[in-house]
C-alpha cells in the first residue's frame, strides 16, 4: 500500500489495470464523489492542501486513462504489461463467472466483499496479463441505494461454496481483481524516488516468457510456484524487493523454501501477502497455503 | 427477504465447540459515545445465541456501563469489578443470566470510582481471562474515547468492529480511533526505546517529526531501522478493523462506508473491512425507551434485519481466521 502521493493512476482511481473504459468512467465519478471538498468521509481526514493535491492527481489520472492512446503510452512508460484490453466492447454479453454475480466494479465489489468467500470464489485464476478478458457488461454506475440491497444478497450464505469456488477457478473471475485493485496493479516505483539514481529501469519486458502456470482452487502455493508465476509475469525478484522493501535474501529463501533462516512466521506471512499482492494473487490464500506447507515440512 | 429466511439463512457451525476451550472474541468500538455500540452488541449477542452457541457479552465500558439496560435487565449485583477486586475467584463467576437462552452477561464495573482507570496489571489479567471464558463467543462493548484501556480491549479481540454514524464528529473520532489502535498495536510489539519514543510522539497530532499518518510513521521508522520498517509494513497489511456504519438515512449515507474505506486506505494505508450499514430506524430509540430488545420484539424492523446481516458476515469472517488472532497475546 502506498500513500496517495505515490500511487499510480490505477491506484488513484481504485480500479484495476485492465479496467474497461466504462469502469474507468465509473471509478472516476466515484472518486470525485468520495473526495469532493464537502465529502464528510474525507473532510475529517485530509488537510485542505492534501485534498487539493489528491483531487488534482485524480483528474490527472482520469485524463490519461480515459484516452486510449495516452493510456497505452502510460502503461508502457510505467512498465505495465500492455493489456489486451480495452478492445472488447463493454456491451458484449457477459461471460458469467460461476457464482454469477454481476461483474463488480469497486463500488459493487465492496458490497460483495462480504466474506472471505468472495475471495475464494474469485479464485486466483488467470493472469490478467495474458488473458483476453472479456468484460461483463454489468458495470452501470452503482445506484446509491444499491449497496444495501446487495448486502442482503451476499450476506446469505452460499449453499455450495466449494462448488462455486471450483467453478470460479476455471472461469474468468474479475471479482478478485476489482476487490483488491492494488493486487493487479504492478506496483511501481514512486516517480520521484530519489534514492535510486541507478539509471533507467530495464527494458519493459523480455520477448519470451514462461507460460503462466495453471492455478485452481486446490493449488498449493509452493515457493517454486511463486517463482514460476513471478517469471511468467516477467517480474524480477529484485523488483519485488525494491518495491515491497522486503529483504531480497528473504524473498529468495521463500522461493527456495529454505525455512532455516526465515524470520518468525508472522513476518513471513506479511512478506507472502505482499508478494502475492504484487503478483496479483489472493494474499490470504497464498499465505495460508505456503505456511501450511512450511509447517508440514517442519514436522518429522 | 422474509425474516424467517434471514434467520435460518445462516447458522454458525464453525463456532460450535471443536474441543477448543477458547472462545472467539469480537468487540464493538468506535471512538465516539452515543452512536449505537451498546445496542449493536446486545442485539448481535441475541443473534448468535439464537443460532445455538453459547455467548457471553462483556460490558467493557468501564466508566459508564449500561449493556444490561439495553437487554431490559436491572443492574446485576455482580460485575467485572468483583473480579478485578478479587472478590470472586474466576471471571466466569461474574456472568449473569440475560434472560435469553445461551446469552450471559458480564456487567461493567459500576461501583468503584476510577474503574475506567483500571491498573495495567489488573487490565492484563482481565484480558487474559476473557480469552479463557468457557463459551463459544465473547462480544465486548467498548467505551468511548481512545484511552489505552479502550484500545487494549479492542486489540485483544479476534475481530474489532469500528462503528460510526454519518456525522463529521463521529468520523473524526473513528479515524482517530483506527490510527490510535494501530499505533497502540505497534507499541505492544516494540522494544526499541527510540522507536517507542517516536510512537508516543506520533500519537500527538502536532508532533515535531511531522508524522500525521501511519504512512508517515513507517517512513520515519524505516529510515531509523529498515528492518523495523518492513515489520511495520507487514503489520499494517494485517491490521484490518471491520467497519459498520450506523443510522443510515440517505443514499449518500449508504455510500459512506465505501468512501471511508477508500479514504482510509489512501491516507493511512489501513484497509478496513466494510461489514455493512444499519438503516436508521425510529423503532430503535422507542425500544430503548421501553427497555425492550428490538430484535426480540420487532424482528422485522430495518434495524433487526441489518443486525442479522451483519451477524452473518461476522460469522463468515470468524470461520476464516485462525484463532486466536487478537493482537495482544
Amino acid at each position: 500500500m502506498r500513500d496517495f502521493r505515490e500511487q499510480n493512476f490505477y491506484e488513484l482511481l481504485d480500479c484495476r489495470v485492465h479496467a474497461t473504459q466504462q469502469e474507468i468512467e465509473n471509478a472516476y465519478k466515484r472518486a470525485r464523489r468520495f473526495f469532493s471538498p464537502d465529502s464528510v468521509a474525507t473532510y475529517a481526514l485530509f488537510q485542505a492542501d492534501e485534498l487539493k493535491l489528491l483531487r488534482q492527481r485524480i483528474e490527472e489520472a482520469y485524463q490519461a486513462l480515459s484516452d486510449p492512446r495516452r493510456r497505452r503510452q502510460y502503461d508502457q512508460e510505467m512498465g505495465m504489461t500492455p493489456g489486451p484490453l480495452p478492445s472488447s466492447p463493454p456491451s458484449q454479453p457477459p461471460v458469467e463467472p460461476a457464482g454469477s454475480q454481476p461483474a463488480p466494479d469497486l463500488a459493487e465489489a465492496a458490497v460483495q466483499d462480504v466474506g472471505p468467500e468472495a475471495e475464494e470464489e474469485a479464485a486466483i485464476e488467470a493472469p490478467p496479463v495474458v488473458e483476453p478478458v472479456s468484460q461483463p457488461a454489468g458495470d452501470e454506475p452503482a445506484e446509491p441505494g444499491a449497496p444495501v440491497e446487495g448486502d442482503i444478497e451476499t450476506s446469505s450464505p452460499d449453499p455450495h461454496p466449494e462448488a462455486a469456488s471450483e467453478a470460479a477457478a476455471s472461469a474468468p473471475a474479475p471479482a478478485e481483481e476489482a476487490e483488491q485493485p492494488e493486487a493487479v496493479a504492478p506496483e511501481l516505483d514512486a516517480p520521484e524516488a530519489p534514492e535510486e539514481p541507478a539509471g533507467p529501469s530495464p527494458a519493459p519486458e523480455p520477448p519470451e516468457r514462461a507460460p503462466m502456470p495453471e492455478i485452481t482452487a486446490e493449488t498449493e502455493f509452493s515457493g517454486a510456484l511463486l517463482a514460476e508465476i513471478r517469471e511468467a509475469r516477467g517480474i524480477s525478484i529484485e523488483r519485488i524487493a525494491d518495491v515491497t522493501k522486503i529483504n531480497i535474501y528473504y524473498l529468495r529463501l521463500i522461493e527456495a523454501e529454505d525455512y532455516s533462516d526465515l524470520p518468525a512466521e508472522v513476518y513471513v506471512r506479511g512478506y507472502l501477502k505482499q508478494v502475492a499482492q504484487f503478483l496479483g494473487l489472493d494474499p490470504a490464500r497464498v499465505a495460508a497455503s505456503y505456511l501450511e506447507r512450511k509447517r508440514a515440512a517442519g514436522k518429522p | 427477504m422474509p425474516m424467517a429466511e434471514l434467520q435460518t439463512a445462516f447458522d454458525f457451525p464453525e463456532l460450535h465447540r471443536k474441543g477448543s476451550r477458547q472462545p472467539a472474541v469480537i468487540c464493538v468500538g468506535g471512538g465516539k459515545g452515543g452512536i449505537g455500540k451498546t445496542l449493536l452488541t446486545a442485539n448481535l449477542g441475541i443473534c448468535f445465541a439464537r443460532s445455538g452457541i453459547k455467548v457471553v457479552l462483556l460490558d467493557a465500558d468501564l466508566g459508564g456501563s449500561n449493556l444490561h439496560t439495553t437487554l431490559g435487565m436491572d443492574l446485576p449485583d455482580i460485575s467485572l469489578s468483583d473480579f478485578v477486586q478479587r472478590r470472586v475467584e474466576r471471571l466466569e463467576d461474574t456472568i449473569v443470566d440475560s434472560g435469553v437462552e445461551g446469552l450471559g452477561l458480564i456487567s461493567g464495573a459500576q461501583d468503584f470510582l476510577g474503574s475506567a482507570n483500571i491498573k495495567y496489571t489488573q487490565k492484563m489479567r482481565v484480558l487474559k481471562r476473557i480469552l479463557k471464558i468457557d463459551c463459544d463467543l465473547v462480544i465486548m462493548d467498548l467505551g468511548s474515547g481512545t484511552s489505552f484501556n479502550v484500545l487494549d480491549f479492542f486489540l485483544v479481540a479476534d475481530l474489532g468492529l469500528v462503528m460510526l454514524v454519518p456525522e463529521p464528529t463521529s468520523l473524526e473520532n473513528s479515524y482517530r480511533f483506527i490510527k490510535s489502535a494501530f499505533y497502540r498495536l505497534l507499541k505492544h510489539r516494540e522494544t526499541s526505546r527510540p522507536i517507542l519514543k517516536l510512537l508516543d510522539d506520533a500519537m500527538e497530532s502536532c508532533n515535531e517529526m511531522g508524522i500525521r499518518t501511519p504512512y508517515d510513521l513507517i517512513r520515519v521508522v524505516a529510515r531509523l531501522d529498515p528492518e523495523r520498517g518492513d515489520v511495520y509494513r507487514s503489520l499494517m497489511l494485517e491490521f484490518r478493523p471491520l467497519l459498520v456504519v450506523n443510522q443510515v438515512r440517505t443514499p449518500e449515507d449508504a455510500e459512506l462506508g465505501m468512501a471511508v474505506r477508500t479514504a482510509c486506505r489512501k491516507y493511512f494505508g489501513i484497509d478496513l473491512d466494510y461489514l455493512g450499514s444499519i438503516d436508521f430506524d425510529d423503532s430503535v430509540w422507542q425500544a430503548v425507551r421501553r427497555r425492550s430488545v428490538l430484535l426480540e420484539h420487532d424482528p422485522e424492523s430495518a434495524f433487526s434485519r441489518s443486525v442479522w446481516k451483519i451477524a452473518g458476515t461476522i460469522a463468515r469472517r470468524l470461520r476464516h481466521i485462525e484463532r486466536p488472532s487478537g493482537w495482544l497475546f
